[in-house]
């Protein structure tokens, strides 16, 4: 009996280690002292790029498409990741890191358009080039590749606006609260609804989903309790919006309320051909990465570029669902 | 010992007192000013709502009564779902819909089993504060769920899967049961087995609990697996109510839990704390929360307001036991 404790205790420690390695393996690729031969490789185009949060489904869809370019390309580009699991100042460790060692051009996805200025700032006392991806910086020398967030809520407004009926009452479920996008996406749907002359639409609520999809399943639930009858449910993401028709299966409450979302999830695309959702505003994750190669190369071959490059927002709605969903 | 034990009983009845009676002025104020709380569906709700965290808060309980903490729970459910999720997929071709449903929550329990087993084990073995041994386990069990899935949600399960989380058995909610009998479960445990004495022996005097033959280090070992099957038992209903595997869900649901055992009147130097305690601190954080939803109020007062709570409780619990030491 002891000797089987001591065997078992043996294979924990044992998963135990096997546990932290492969922990370590997961995240370990930004450290500076990584590739000491990229320098020395004189003719390699070195990108550092300080990711967001590889945790966030969007943002590690859109490194994997610029790996997947600069690979099918067969670029002469040496891309070296950090990742800022959305703390503000580890990003800006990150950027100092890449600075120091040189790199020929800085990618940044700001966590924080404010919290990211000196990382923008130090890169160009560097002399270094720099391209903020998908978020803006408040200020500093940059090139801006992505979409205006803006768009993507005035793109939700849209479409209610043509849909909903008479004094339809409305939920918003919003991004986290304080992040300029989340602010920008509230001011696009709201705009949208009143250019298009629908002061009728009641805006019920408006709370806080993080932009999580559980959380958003337990504001839902309890608008369902408060509310008996709602016709559209507005979410500043796919996931809380995936969460919102989750509450809404559960209470039977699904009939008649048009669920709208932000990013273009393929979970979103199968809610919208089961009826589900009504529209997701896709955030061109493969667009933004192959914008950003081209910048890349043409900063690689000594040319300029232009100063912001915008990709579109897409509104995917039932009509267009069957062109993008794989 | 036998003066130990007085002392303790004492306490326990002082704090399980206070916390019922915060409950019920929870709850009147709630159905006096809050409208379209009190009813049968909106309390059903809130049971729904606080299934997941009072499970971890149930587990959570039996390692805090030992003076230790698990700051892990979050990422472990997050693993631990993610798990199932992806059992749930890759077998359910083979062996139909119903038999993978129990290979994934079986591969669940053995994951949670494991990691709880690893906590105890190298918490003893080596002496590390548990908050330090947790604190590591938040990391890797993220990384490790993040590493899985690639970042992405798992889905694709049959519905089956999901009918754990938002399935009905008439009219109660399929997780309130699992809620409810697994509050059976761990209070017999705690208030009718010999492990149970152990573990409040254990936590209110380790040295003296080993001198009467208690073996602590096993106590402390035994009391990491519960958590672990607790966070199993959790990780597969948080995934299966949202109908898919989050690895990146769950932030901060080990201090939510933490939270309702606090609330309910757990001291976190250990010794002391119940069941029915940690249930109705759920309760109440979950009144409080579907509280502030329905009056529509802002997500920065709802942060300040947890924090609040924390604060009262732990206040109100350390008041009535320094009055009931200076009753005795």
């Amino acid at each position: 009996m002891t000797n089987l404790k001591k065997l078992a205790a043996l294979g924990l420690a044992g998963a135990m280690t096997l546990g932290m390695l492969s922990g370590c393996g997961s995240n370990g690729s930004s450290d500076a002292s990584g590739d000491a031969n990229a320098s020395a490789d004189g003719e390699k185009f070195v990108v550092g790029y300080c990711n967001g949060a590889d945790s966030d489904v969007f943002m590690v869809a859109r490194k994997d498409a610029l790996i997947e370019k600069v690979k099918a390309e067969g670029a002469n580009i040496d891309l070296q990741f950090a990742d800022a699991n959305q703390d503000s100042t580890k990003q800006l460790g990150d950027a100092d890191t890449f600075i120091a060692k040189g790199v020929d051009l800085l990618v940044l996805v700001p966590n924080d358009a404010e919290a990211i200025v000196p990382a923008v700032e130090s890169a160009n006392a560097a002399g270094i080039p720099v391209v903020c991806l998908g978020i803006k910086a408040a200020s500093g020398d940059y090139i801006y590749v992505g979409s205006e967030n803006y768009d993507a809520g005035h793109m939700q407004g849209e479409y209610l606006a043509k849909t909903l009926p008479e004094n339809a009452k409305v939920l918003y479920l919003a991004g986290t609260a304080g992040m300029q996008h989340s602010t920008d996406r509230r001011e696009g749907f709201l705009v949208a609804l009143d250019e298009a002359g629908r002061s009728d639409v009641e805006v019920l609520a408006d709370l806080d989903g993080n932009y999580e999809m559980a959380k958003a399943m337990q504001i839902t639930e309890d608008w369902i309790q408060k509310y008996p009858q709602f016709d559209a449910i507005v979410a500043a993401n796919d996931q809380m919006a995936l969460g919102a028709v989750e509450a809404l299966k559960g209470a039977n409450r699904l009939e008649g309320v048009q669920v709208t979302g932000v990013d273009g999830l393929a979970e979103a695309y199968t809610a919208i051909q089961n009826g589900e959702m009504v529209q997701t505003i896709l955030q061109d994750a493969p667009g933004q990465a192959t914008a950003a190669y081209e910048v890349m190369t043409k900063l690689m071959k000594g040319e300029t570029s232009d100063k912001e490059v915008l990709v579109p927002f897409q509104s995917v709605t039932a009509d267009n669902v069957a062109d993008y969903a794989g | 010992m036998e003066k130990t034990k007085e002392k303790f009983n004492f306490g326990k009845f002082y704090g399980k007192y206070g916390t019922f009676l915060l409950l019920v002025v929870i709850f009147l104020a709630a159905c006096l000013f809050v409208p379209d709380f009190f009813g049968k569906d909106n309390l059903t709700n809130i049971l729904r709502q606080i299934a997941v965290v009072t499970i971890l808060g149930f587990g959570v309980e039996f390692v805090i009564i030992l003076g230790h903490i698990n700051v892990a729970l979050g990422s472990e459910i997050a693993l631990i779902g993610c798990v199932s999720c992806m059992v749930m997929v890759a077998v359910q071709g083979s062996m139909g819909a119903g038999m993978a449903l129990v290979v994934s929550i079986l591969s669940a329990l053995a994951l949670g089993l494991l990691i709880g087993g690893i906590n105890g084990f190298v918490i003893t073995k080596f002496d590390i504060p548990a908050f330090i041994m947790t604190l590591a386990v938040t990391t890797v069990a993220r990384g490790g769920a993040l590493l899985l899935t690639g970042g992405k949600p798992v889905s694709g399960m049959d519905s089956i899967y999901k009918s754990i989380g938002q399935g009905y058995v008439g009219p109660i909610p399929i997780s309130v049961i699992i809620l409810l009998i697994l509050f059976v479960i761990c209070w017999v445990i705690l208030n009718k087995t010999r492990f149970g004495r152990h573990l409040f022996a254990v936590g209110g005097n380790a040295n003296a609990a080993e001198a009467s033959g208690i073996k602590s280090k096993s106590v402390v070992r035994k009391a990491f697996l519960i958590d672990g099957l607790m966070a199993a038992i959790a990780g597969v209903l948080f995934m299966s109510r949202m109908g898919t595997g989050q690895p990146s869900a769950g932030v901060s649901y080990e201090f939510d839990a933490i939270t309702a055992c606090v609330v309910g009147g757990t001291s976190l130097a250990g010794g002391s704390g119940t069941i029915t305690g940690t249930l109705i601190g759920a309760v109440i954080v979950g009144i409080i929360n579907n509280a502030q939803n329905l009056l529509g109020i802002n997500a920065y007062w709802q942060q300040i307001v947890k924090g609040l709570i924390i604060l009262v409780a732990v206040i109100v619990d350390v008041v009535t036991k320094r009055a009931a030491a200076k009753a005795k």
